[in-house]
This record gives structure tokens, sequence and C-alpha cells, in this order.
């Protein structure tokens, strides 16, 4: 069976850091043999709305894109989730328990039934969190799953889960992958070399993990984890506009080796089939 | 006269500190002169949001006006919404510029609270941090106040490294820099050779109880480059006061440590312990 080639991860927008626009986007996904895009707003200042100041951030954005070219971008929202209210058994104050407005929840609603979009990407480094913190991050998934199911369109999560803090461990994800089960979390960049040795029994033990070989730029350190698996539990992203397609297909290929089919899953059958998108 | 460099006030989902109702109690107990407040760094706003009064620098100016000279209120910029600077760049705008300029010229605050490992910049990036700084600069010539830049740090993250932070305040020497945490047990080794000796930095103390990490700057410096908060509202003044007699070796120390230092660098009226209380209570 052929399939496309599904791109897990590419930064859109313009901040002080990144100036990519969705021109250069086509001219990326073109270059680079991509099909289908998966984007998201840059990491730093991103916004739910997008404001007048700068037009390319925001989920309208994204969503904007995605219009643009349904069949070839798949688009995620962005959510601040300290953005909510505490949690009404916690509050004391009579003025805070009157508090009846959560932002986070609203636009988890406008992103999955207005826009159209497929669900998050969630960086608990750069927005610090725990991502199995019960109080902010539990909400945010017991909402996703029931627009899920509302929706009738699979949602993913989408997690830069590099073991660079405490906040996105393999132990974090795991803990709230094995809560929520009907949501399919990807783990981007595999915990990296930083928490490589305990993915396995971790995030990856868990079946609605896929693990995201992103920038994964020492392979060999994942082959246990391939031998054990196999090709189904993985998917590829450039991390553009940072990395290039160049290293995402040597990524790929130095762990997969010369099995075409089991390359075409991870360089897109496995998200296609997620999707519904694509194979033949 | 003991001004409290470390409180948060404000609602979010880790904090619940409502000034009008709970900080004059708090002032009481602590014995606190002057206390210095800010927003909840994870959930912090520019404008207060109608969903949620109690955060924004507008809440934070609202609660200094309340407790006019008992409070020093701090705004909160996100750093990253600013214009990209390359030529040929579509975003020229920096909310981030001119909620300083708002928060400082108009709202009368005192200065910035940073967090770099929450709001994820490194403190000596020239391209995000730094702008914001010069514009502090400007602002703090404007308006004619000494204005202070409150910095998370803790040590727990290459964003706010002692050496960045040093950095940043050699760079920008007309403002004071409260080094909070005096990068707490991870700065052993570097915070007293490189951030100590840099003279518009004040090593702040608050629930930094590991003396061995700063020691060797106090025995180098003295008193002088020491300041303390209680980093409420989940510190306690019990904790507050052992740090700082783990330090002070007499009276005239502690003071100098508990508000002293900081009221010169401030130029701050002397407050008489007795004076109270809200300007509009």
């Amino acid at each position: 069976m052929s399939w496309p080639v599904v791109d897990s991860h590419f930064h859109l927008g313009v901040n002080p850091l990144v100036h990519v626009t969705v021109d250069d986007l086509w001219r990326w996904m073109d270059t680079g043999g991509v099909d289908v895009q998966m984007v998201f707003q840059v990491n730093e200042g991103f916004v739910h709305r997008t404001p007048d100041w700068n037009p390319y951030i925001g989920n309208d954005f994204i969503a904007s894109v995605q219009r643009e070219a349904p069949e070839r971008v798949i688009g995620l929202g962005r959510v601040n989730p300290w953005h909510q209210p505490p949690p009404a058994a916690v509050r004391r104050s009579l003025r805070v328990r009157a508090l009846s407005a959560n932002p986070v929840m609203d636009e988890l609603d406008r992103i999955v039934g207005e826009l159209g979009l497929w669900g998050l990407k969630m960086h608990p480094l750069e927005t610090h969190y725990q991502f199995n913190n019960p109080r902010i991050i539990f909400p945010v998934m017991e909402r996703l799953t029931a627009l899920q199911a509302e929706f009738d369109r699979k949602l993913v999560i989408f997690i830069h889960a590099a073991g660079d803090t405490l906040n996105n461990s393999p132990e974090a994800v795991a803990d709230t992958a094995r809560r929520f089960p009907e949501l399919l979390f990807i783990a981007s960049h595999c915990g990296y070399k930083w928490a490589v040795p305990t993915v396995a029994h971790t995030m990856a033990a868990e079946p609605n993990v896929m693990l995201d070989l992103t920038t994964a730029a020492a392979p060999g350190m994942l082959r246990e984890l391939y031998e054990v698996h196999g090709p189904e539990k993985f998917c590829s992203g450039s991390d553009g506009p940072f990395a290039t397609n160049r290293c995402k297909d040597a990524i790929v290929r130095s762990l997969i080796g010369d099995d075409k089919q089991a390359e075409a899953l991870v360089r897109g059958g496995n998200l296609a089939r997620h999707f519904g998108i694509g194979g033949a | 006269m003991i001004i409290d460099t470390c409180l948060t006030i404000g609602v979010s989902p880790m904090v619940e500190f409502v000034a009008e109702e709970e900080l004059e109690g708090w002032l009481e107990r602590g014995g606190i002169d002057v206390q210095v407040v800010f927003q909840p760094d994870e959930s912090f706003h520019h404008e207060t949001p109608s969903w949620n009064p109690f955060l924004g620098n507008d809440y934070i100016a609202s609660v200094q006006r309340d407790f006019d000279g008992r409070v020093l209120g701090l705004a909160t910029v996100h750093p990253w919404h600013q214009a990209h600077r390359a030529a040929g760049s579509r975003v020229f705008e920096s909310p981030a510029l001119d909620e300083i300029e708002r928060a400082i010229v108009e709202l009368g605050l005192h200065g910035l609270r940073m967090n770099p490992i929450q709001h994820n910049h490194q403190f000596n990036n020239a391209v995000v941090t730094w702008p914001l700084l010069e514009r502090l600069t400007e602002v703090q010539a404007k308006v004619g106040r000494r204005l202070m830049v409150s910095v998370h740090a803790y040590g727990d993250s290459l964003n706010n490294s002692p050496d960045a932070i040093a950095e940043t305040a050699r760079r920008f020497g007309d403002l004071l820099f409260l080094m909070q945490h005096s990068a707490f047990v991870w700065g052993y080794g570097s915070v007293s050779r490189v951030a100590a000796s840099v003279d518009n930095l004040l090593l702040d103390l608050s629930t930094m109880p590991q003396r061995a990490v700063v020691w060797e700057a106090y025995q180098r410096h003295g008193p002088r480059r020491f300041c303390v908060g209680t980093d409420g509202p989940h510190g306690t003044f019990e904790v507050k006061q052992a740090i700082v007699a783990d330090f002070a070796r007499d009276k005239t120390e502690a003071e100098l440590i508990l508000g002293g230092n900081l009221a010169d660098r401030l130029a701050l009226p002397v407050i008489a312990p007795t004076t109270t209380h809200r300007a509009s209570a």
C-alpha cells in the first residue's frame, strides 16, 4: 500500500525568532516532498485569537492556512492552560468563587468545533507546566475527549517531549496518556537523548502514544524501541523551519533501513491512517 | 524599615491571593512596611481580562493605589510579543514595549517582574530581553524614579543562569536588578563569583535556605548586596526570618537585608513603624 508523506512538525507564523509565511510553507512542502503537513503556531508568543498587531499568530491564522488547502494541511490549535480559574474545590474567596468563565475551555470548543483544527500542540517546557498537572492539563484532556466524540473526528495531542525538563518527562506523558486512552498522544522528539533510557517502559508502553522521530538525531538510541514496537509506533517530522527534510529523511532511513513498507508507514502512513486520509 | 521583595497577588490555578481581602493582614502579620507585589507568573496578562479581574497590570496598579506608600507594584509583560526585526518583516508592532510604557508612565508601577523559565527566554537574549530593558531604561529617565527588575533567578534553567543575569545587569547599569532566590542551590560555585560583584544587582534571599551557596558573596561584599522577601503567599515569615538570621551577624546587618538596602537603592522615604495603612480602605 502506498501512503502520503505526512510531516508531523512545522512552525508557522511570525515572532521575534521566526518569520514563516504561507508562501514559505508551500515552497517547503513542494521542495521537501511533503504531501500533508501538520502545522501549528510559533511556540514563543502564541495566542488564542489572532490579534490585530500580528496576523501571523493565533489559532485563527492556523485555521485560515488549513482552509486554503485542507487536503494538504492538518492544523493544530494552541491554548495557554494557565488561563483557567482555580478549580472550584480549592477556591476560598467569595469573589473568586464567583468567577465563571474559562477561556481555555472556550478556546478548545472553538478550535475543534468552529475552526476545524485537529487537536493541540502542547509545549510543557515553553509554557512551563507539568504535562500531568491535574489542575490544568487533565481538564483540557477531558474536554478534548468530549469534543472528539461530539465531532467524530480523530484528534491528536502533539507534545514537545524531548525530555528536557521535568515538565515533559516520559513518565508525565505516560501518566496523562494512560488516563485519556481515547486520545492519540504524539511524543515529539521521542524523549531525545535525555530520556531515551526510560521511554520504553513509560510513554512507549502506552498504546495511545505515537513516537515522533523529529530531530531524534541519534537513531541508534531508538533501535531497541523500534525492534520492540515496529514501524506502526512511529511517525516523523522535520521541525521546520529550524531543521530540514533532508535530516528528517536521514533519521528515518537510519532507523529503518531498507524496508520500504515500514518507511512509508513512518513517513506518513501511520498518521494518515489515524486521520483517515490517503492510502491506496 | 521592612521591605519585602516577593509577594504574588491575584488568582491563577496555583495562587489565590485577593489583595483587597488579604493584604492588610499579611502586612501586619509580617511586620512589613513596604511590600513588592506582582502577578502570578504563570497566568499574567498585560491588561486585566474580563474573565478574571485579579490578573493584569491594571490589577497590580489598583492594589498599589489602594495601599499607597505600602505597596510597590511590578508589571509583567510578554517578552515574545514583539516585532520581528529583520528587514522585510511583516510584523512591526511590539505590544510588550507599549505595555512597559503604559505600566510605568500611566499606571505608576515600579519596574518589571520577569520569569525566564516560566516565559522561556534567555535573560541575556539580545533580541527579546534587551529591547525590554532598553525601553525600561528610557522610561525610567522619563518618570524620574528608580525602577526594579525582579528576576526569578533560581538557577533552574539555562535561561536564568547567574551568568546570564549578571551579563544583562551589567549592560543596563541604570536599572536595579533583584536576583530572586540568589540562584537557589544550583548556583553554588558561580553566583558568588559572577553575580555578586555587579553593583546594580542585589542578591535576593527569598526562599534561599542554603547559606553555603552565597556565603562567599556575603563574606566578600557584606550585607549591602542583599535583600529578601517572603515569596508569599506560599512562603512564610518564619522561614524568611530564619534565612536572614543565617546571614546577619547583628541587628544592623539584618535591617539592611530586610529592607534598608532596597530603601537606599530606591531612595524611598522612611516609613515609621507605626504608620498605617490603606489609603482608601
